[in-house]
């Protein structure tokens, strides 16, 4: 199962790559100049070397969840720039924007920037596989084995593209306006930017997640503005009600909304348009004009549909994948004042009514302690280490409303939490008052010193 | 020339290109922030308290939507009346929701505490002073489980708020009561059971502690200064009635189930409805007090974001319709 899955994240890298450039080849060959065309391939392969030097010093790279966090949201921002680049231009451009006036335009700075995108798009994604074979191999304890599959897997994939793509002329590259190049580029990225293996081959969880967040976070303030008191003032049935624009299928539709909606309006937009032939008397050259312009639109449309037909899929048929991301929630440091941490219970942002987990750090003794509040569905607010009992201190995610530990991946029924024992958490002794959440500073270096010494 | 430069550079903000990027802008911000730095809603909430380049930034972009909005509307009419109408109040909703929330962000002030009979309610921006006059809790004697909820609040606390003057304003948990300028609400209230711990006949400690036991059911865990002890404790239920019959628990004077633990260890579990005994403490409740978290909040532009969520709402369907009457109106022509 693991040489399969190390063949797949080769397979996913080198499918990435050799479709990429096959994409640049054919946009270079048909939509901009021969000088302009050199300097793009040159700097694009600038930046894959780069890519590939930046991918073997990420050995160097501890693996911590915070790397582990860090990586996906890069590369999911790699993605928006790309994704909102295409739109942008896709808006005002009408689809089709000469390349090579935005090489002239943009003067010396066109290969660099060539160069820097192609270094965005592969680098941190590369990283991240590079990062997860390291970890498989450890796993394992067969890192030959781990790292051929995955150079088998990697060298496929391009060579398959080469295979059906030589000879051709690659035609498609003219229909291919900057904004549709983008936007399949994007494409590409939300398909397979993921870190993992099999686990995460899709971007759509970070949009969910942000989706989930922002969409709570507003809610929050609207509900603060209008001053709606607290549970269990409000009828559970009431907060249950709210709570579902925060579950996980709210998110779902909203992610497939947010990156499906522009698009699919500028299709749209692009395709009812009046036809300018249209102004002309009705007979044989009319007819022929508005067909040419149809066919035209449909072409430069296309890009469109493949990527709304693409995200459709991934969204159809991935959604329990979708569902079940692992989401670490931010560390808010906080300090400790006259021996104790204190956590207030109206602090922008943070309600422990409102069931999520949510994590604090305070710097003891020289170093950062994390630590987790988290309301208990059967009531009680439980306060813990970020650190189980048995695994290396690697902490706590989230997944598919479970809390999980990040090494194991051991869900922890959120019910026990706050109960000592098995892959739980390491409770925390706090002192609960109606404003605040406190805990004892020596209680929290005691704790986090029998970690340290493995003696939890 | 300078009305012609002017309307130019009315025409250049009204431009979809000025509102795309603003709202572009904005959106980039968003995601970085949110993926480099923290939560940017926390942070911008944080940064508009002080802010001013921040508070400008966020009312020249509301300018330049309401200024792309207007002339997109006026654009519209041009080619239908009925259309511009119905794709206008969610679009105008949606802009004053979030024109209303950056302002709000920016002048509200918010206070909150916990307040007993007799307490004074400092609000630092108004002249006004007010003492808690009297606090009615909703501690009825018996509540059943089965028992519906009532519209969108379980329960109904109040308190009396008596002015210098000797105007009183009566609070409850929602709506907001409004005086002079500043609304009040219940955010939140409980029962504080009132518990004497002795040792060897000797009270080492005694008084209330409060507790959030609401609704029945929930577990709240506390420690007492000097005891070594973690307790967690519950309302207990009173005896069913019959075979099948709801819970029902009292609160005007209820019982609890007590657990206390040493070290991880349980050392006590069981019901109060007799003093409680363990390594040599004793501990005896009486009937409780209960305790309300009174929030004052000075904001001045709470009605306009009610009022843009009503249009916002009231203007989907609409939209939808003029939507569906451009689509017809282009395929026709």
């Amino acid at each position: 199962m693991w040489a399969a899955e190390a063949l797949g994240v080769g397979l996913k890298e080198g499918a990435k790559l050799g479709l990429v450039s096959l994409l640049v080849v054919a946009w270079a060959r048909h939509a901009v100049g021969d000088g302009a065309r050199r300097v793009a391939l040159s700097w694009f392969a600038a930046g894959l070397a780069a890519s590939a030097a930046v991918s073997a010093a990420s050995v160097l790279i501890p693996i911590t969840p915070a790397t582990r966090l860090l990586l996906p949201r890069i590369t999911g921002y790699v993605f928006f720039l790309f994704y909102a680049s295409a739109v942008a231009i896709l808006g005002f451009g009408g689809g089709r924007r000469d390349a090579s006036a935005g090489f002239a335009a943009a003067g010396r700075l066109a290969g660099p920037l060539v160069g820097i995108s192609t270094l965005a798009f592969f680098g941190p994604a590369a990283v991240g596989s590079s990062m997860y074979l390291r970890e498989l191999s450890r796993m394992r304890e067969a890192a030959l084995s781990v790292y051929a599959a995955a150079s088998v897997g990697f060298a496929a994939a391009p060579a398959a593209v080469w295979i059906v793509a030589r000879g051709r002329r690659l035609a498609f590259g003219r229909d291919l306006g900057a904004g549709q190049f983008l936007l399949l580029l994007a494409l590409l990225e939300l398909l397979v930017g993921g870190r993992k293996g099999f686990g995460s081959f899709s971007l759509l969880p970070a949009v969910q997640e942000g989706s989930i967040t922002f969409v709570h976070n507003f809610v929050h303030m609207v509900f603060m503005v209008i001053q709606v008191p607290d549970h269990p003032l409000v009828t559970t049935s009431f907060w249950n009600s709210v709570n579902t624009l925060f579950s996980a299928h709210a998110g779902e539709v909203m992610a497939f909304g947010i990156v499906v909606a522009p698009v699919a309006a500028w299709a749209y937009g692009r395709l009812s348009a009046p036809f300018e032939a249209a102004a002309l008397p009705p007979g044989p050259e009319r007819r022929m004009r508005i067909a040419e312009a149809r066919t035209r639109r449909r072409r430069e449309t296309a890009p469109a549909a493949i990527f709304l037909a693409a995200v459709a899929g991934t969204w159809i048929f991935g959604a329990d994948q979708i569902s079940s991301v692992l989401h670490l929630p931010d560390i808010r440091p906080v300090v400790a004042e006259g021996g104790r941490v204190r956590i207030p219970l109206d602090a922008p942002g943070f309600h422990p009514a409102d069931g999520r987990l949510h994590k604090f750090a305070v710097r003891l003794e020289g170093g950062d302690v994390v630590f987790m509040v988290m309301r208990r569905p059967g009531g009680g607010i439980a306060t813990m280490l970020d650190a189980c009992a048995m695994c290396p201190p690697e902490g706590y995610g989230v997944s598919g409303g479970h809390v999980v530990c990040i090494y194991c991946l051991t869900p922890i029924p959120a019910e026990t939490l706050g109960e000592a024992g098995g892959c739980n958490p390491i409770p925390l002794e706090a002192r609960m008052t109606p404003e605040s959440i406190e805990i004892e500073v020596r209680h929290l270096a005691e704790r986090r010193r029998l970690v340290d010494r493995g003696r939890s | 020339m300078t009305n012609e430069r002017t309307a130019a550079l009315l025409r250049a903000i009204a431009s979809p290109a000025a509102a795309a990027a603003v709202a572009g802008g904005w959106i980039a911000l968003y995601v970085t922030v949110a993926v480099f730095v923290g939560d940017p809603l926390e942070i911008y909430v944080l940064a508009m308290k002080s802010d001013l380049v921040l508070r400008a930034a966020s009312g020249g972009s509301v300018l330049v939507v309401l200024a792309y909005l207007v002339a997109t509307t006026i654009e519209r009419a041009r080619a239908s009346r009925i259309e511009a109408a119905l794709r206008f109040p969610l679009e105008a909703g949606l802009w004053l929701l979030v024109a209303s929330m950056c302002a709000s962000t920016a002048v509200r002030e918010i206070r909150w505490g916990i307040v007993g009979r007799g307490n004074p309610v400092p609000i630092p921006w108004s002249a006004v002073g007010y003492t808690v006059e009297a606090i009615d809790l909703p501690l009825r004697e018996v509540v059943s489980e089965s028992e519906p909820p009532s519209h969108l609040l379980a329960y109904a606390p109040h308190v009396v708020l008596r002015a210098v003057g000797g105007e009183t304003v009566l609070v409850g948990a929602w709506p907001p009561a409004n005086a002079h300028g500043t609304r009040f609400n219940i955010l939140q209230f409980g029962i504080a059971p009132i518990m004497s711990i002795s040792r060897e006949s000797v009270v080492v400690a005694a008084g209330p502690v409060m507790q959030r036991l609401l609704p029945p059911g929930v577990e709240d865990t506390f420690d007492l200064p000097d005891l070594p002890y973690e307790f967690r404790m519950r309302l207990e239920p009173r005896p069913r009635s019959g075979p099948g019959a709801p819970l029902s628990y009292d609160l005007k004077d209820p019982t609890y189930l007590l657990e206390a633990r040493l070290d991880g260890r349980r050392v006590f579990s069981g019901s109060t409805s007799n003093p409680v005994s363990f390594e040599g403490l004793t501990i005896t409740f009486a009937p409780p007090v209960g305790w309300v978290w009174l929030q004052c909040v000075s904001d001045p532009t709470r009605s306009a974001v009610i009022a843009s969520l009503l249009i916002a709402l009231a203007g989907a369907p609409t939209y939808l319709i003029g939507l569906l009457l451009r689509h017809l109106r282009l395929r026709a022509g």
